[in-house]
């Protein structure tokens, strides 16, 4: 058994847990710990593999809702999503959050140049922008944009719907395309090397290959108190950096304990160690952006699996429907999964694999508290417990249709969704004249039957000042536990409204500048 | 840079998913092959079936691979004679047995109305649906065989529809399994990669 104290705990490594790290060990003398259930992962590693990089992601790249439908991509290892994601960075949008301060009660969080709390200069506008200035985050240059970013604009703006071009946390990016499987350059700047970095520097200890069990509560007062949490090591992959603690039981005693696992562990985590839930609200109401492969064959060969895979977007619809396009690009294994159907059909779309294009539909979804995350002790992990509202599936299907419709417009001679539904005559969605794009009006979107896929998972510990609707106020701070913070995307109280990186980045610059201003409040 | 047992738990996961395939194996018919533990002789000449079905070895673009070769790929991959895949070795002998396809309906009731939020007219229009798309299915492609392994090839693959097009979690599950586990054995090969002219890696393997 390995014992450790510190004085602030902190669960998780992802775009949260990272920036708190460095935020905390920046503005404060106090021992940090930083734990991470994967592993520890330089640039060596990455061999740009999509098999060997598995070991990057959650339930390694096959977690799923639990009828197995809705793959939900999650990345575990040191710097979570950032290290595996594609650098798709927006800021936290204002009427998001300010419709969060009017439905869910939340203080603070001002996009003004306001001091929150009486601590000078806090508030989520300057927090955002340090974070943008330490991931660098910019817009790619006309030179980088590659042939499948270029179909995706050209579909937009011959259907007059406004094409965009996304930031991105890059720093000279070479264009190899393997962002999801760890940039073996160190040109995205995710948090592994750029606010861990920091953190370790300043003596931050890290711990990883580390599950938490529990986290440790102690009643003592008629007060509930989180004093540390309990887990285990395990033995490093191969190819990991070295662990500061030995693989073995673990025990860490802490003075205040963060949050920072996401949306899917960190309810689980809570609910597992017994954090009281009276209102029935922990890990409910879980929306995961279902987003919408589109496919389109192009006559000519394209650069599509090299160059920056996410280079342009459309928000036209964002506002009115609540989706966007968005480009992106997978390889073969993946593609292999997104293309319909089996034999000689399957193959002649792989066999198109340099003539294709594609972009995603991305949908807001909206909060159905029958969504959620679950702890199951027979199994020993989290559930997920998913299903497409009707709603939802509505505006789905005039994205579908309008995506359709843009990858006509850009250029393709045939355009497929990765389903086997049957639409009209048709055995499944795969178009040859935009006109047939209106029979997506008939798509059911069976589990199984047609492709949806999920990384962007949030607002499973809600955030509210009202302890009926969330599980932590503004702060983060629990209703029900003292000394306990929850800083990720399962704070949200909704969907953010786009990527969130950047959203949970500020939020954790936010509150980690936030709690070294008031260290007294924690009796730190 | 390849670690071999990290993979082979990442593909335990993937497999896992099939454990929904448990639904299948609970009632009548279903009881012996949910009793006896499958011998590698019975599940798999089934797994060689499906992959000859999910691939077109006779394409004249296929890469220069056999379906053997894909096989043993996909059993270095995912290691089904070990315990942990049990269910997917039930699952393929299930899966087998054409004539179990309309008869499934009963034990997998209760996992449509838990999973699905199914209601009973829900329940039994799949069901139906089923067991018309068998029919037709019977109708147009005629034979005395009771097993997938012993149908011709267009006939297989007819069959392995059935399956995806089901309203059924378990039965839709496994189609998409089944190709999703033949897919990752195939297209992580480099023969495939070429085939497709996919270039691969940037950085020179290690």
């Amino acid at each position: 058994m390995t014992r450790i104290t510190c004085d602030i705990l902190i669960i998780g490594s992802g775009a949260a847990g990272g920036v708190l790290a460095a935020t905390l060990s920046e503005l404060t003398n106090k021992r940090i710990v930083l734990v991470e259930k994967g592993g520890y992962f330089a640039k060596d590693f990455f061999n740009q593999n999509e098999l060997d990089m598995r070991v990057l992601y959650a339930e390694e790249g096959q977690r799923a809702t639990v009828d197995g439908s809705i793959v939900v991509r999650g990345g575990e290892c040191v710097g979570g999503g950032t290290t595996v994601n594609v650098a798709l960075s927006f800021d936290p949008i204002q009427a998001v959050w300010q419709g969060w301060q009017r439905d869910f009660g939340l203080t603070g969080f001002s996009f003004a140049s306001a001091s929150d709390y009486g601590v000078s200069g806090l508030n989520l506008r300057s927090a955002t922008a340090e974070v943008r200035r330490r991931v660098n985050v910019h817009t790619p240059a006309d030179a980088e944009i590659n042939d499948n970013n270029l179909i995706l604009d050209k579909g937009c703006r011959a259907l007059g719907i406004a094409a965009k071009r996304f930031e991105l946390n890059m720093r000279d990016c070479i264009g190899c395309g393997y962002c999801t499987e760890g940039c073996a350059y160190d040109r995205k700047q995710g948090t592994m090397i750029t606010f861990i970095a920091d953190a370790l520097a300043r003596g931050v200890q890290l711990i990883h290959h580390c599950s938490i069990d529990q986290i440790v509560f102690e009643r003592r007062g008629g007060v509930t108190r989180a004093t540390g949490a309990r887990g285990s090591v395990r033995a490093s992959r191969p190819g990991s950096q070295p662990n500061t603690v030995p693989p073995g039981a673990l025990q860490i005693a802490a003075g205040i304990v963060v949050l920072a696992a996401g949306s899917i562990e960190s309810p689980a985590l809570l609910e597992r160690s017994g954090h009281p839930d009276p209102q029935h609200i922990l890990g409910k109401g879980l929306v995961l952006h279902p987003s919408l492969p589109v496919i389109g064959l192009m006559d000519r060969e394209i650069v599509n699996y090299r160059g920056i895979s996410g280079a342009i977007f459309s928000d036209h619809f964002y506002e009115s429907r609540g989706f966007y396009f968005e480009c992106l690009f997978g390889h073969p294994v993946y593609g292999s999964f997104v293309f319909p159907g089996v034999g000689a059909e399957h193959f002649e779309l792989m066999l198109n694999f340099s003539r294709t294009a594609a972009f995603g539909v991305m949908l807001v979804d909206s909060v159905d508290l029958a969504n959620r995350v679950e702890w199951d002790r027979m199994q020993r992990k989290a559930v997920i417990r998913y299903r497409l509202r009707e709603s939802d599936k509505s505006r789905l299907r005039f994205a579908a249709q309008t995506a359709v419709e843009v990858m006509f417009a850009g250029g393709a001679r045939e355009v497929l969704l990765p389903s086997e539904e049957s639409v009209g005559t048709l055995r499944a969605p795969r178009f040859q004249r935009a006109e047939q794009a209106a029979l997506c009006a008939e798509l059911q979107f069976r589990p199984h039957a047609t492709t949806i896929t999920s990384a962007h998972c949030q607002a499973t510990v809600k955030m509210s000042e009202d302890p009926r609707l969330g599980m932590v106020d503004s702060r983060g701070e629990s209703h029900a536990v003292r000394k306990l913070l929850v800083c990720d995307s399962s704070a949200f109280p909704t969907s953010c409204g786009a990527n969130p990186m950047i959203a949970i980045m500020s939020l954790a610059r936010y509150q980690g500048r936030r709690v070294a201003a008031e260290l007294a409040r924690y009796d730190l | 840079m390849t670690h071999r047992r990290d993979f082979v738990a990442s593909c335990g996961a993937l497999v896992l998913a099939l454990s929904g395939c448990q639904a299948l194996l609970s009632r009548t018919r279903l009881a012996s092959l949910a009793l006896a533990d499958p011998h590698p002789d019975d599940y798999e000449p089934v797994l060689g079936a499906l992959i000859a079905t999910i691939l077109p070895f006779d394409h004249p673009r296929f890469p220069p691979i056999s379906a053997a070769e894909v096989q043993e790929r996909l059993l270095a991959l995912f290691p089904l004679g070990d315990e942990r895949y049990l269910v997917l070795q039930k699952g393929l002998m299930v899966f087998d047995d054409t004539g179990l396809f309309p008869v499934l309906e009963p034990p997998m009731v209760a996992e449509a109305r838990a999973l699905q939020g199914a209601n009973d007219a829900a329940i039994a229009a799949c069901a139906a649906q089923d067991r018309r798309r068998y029919v037709e299915w019977r109708r147009a492609f005629p034979s005395g065989a009771t097993s997938f392994i012993a149908l011709q090839p267009p006939a297989r693959t007819g069959y392995f529809r059935l399956w995806g097009q089901s309203g059924f979690n378990s039965k839709a599950l496994f189609y998409s399994s089944a190709k999703r586990l033949v897919m990752i054995a195939a297209y992580s090969m480099r023969d495939f990669w070429r085939a497709i002219g996919y270039a691969g890696p940037l950085l020179k393997p290690s």
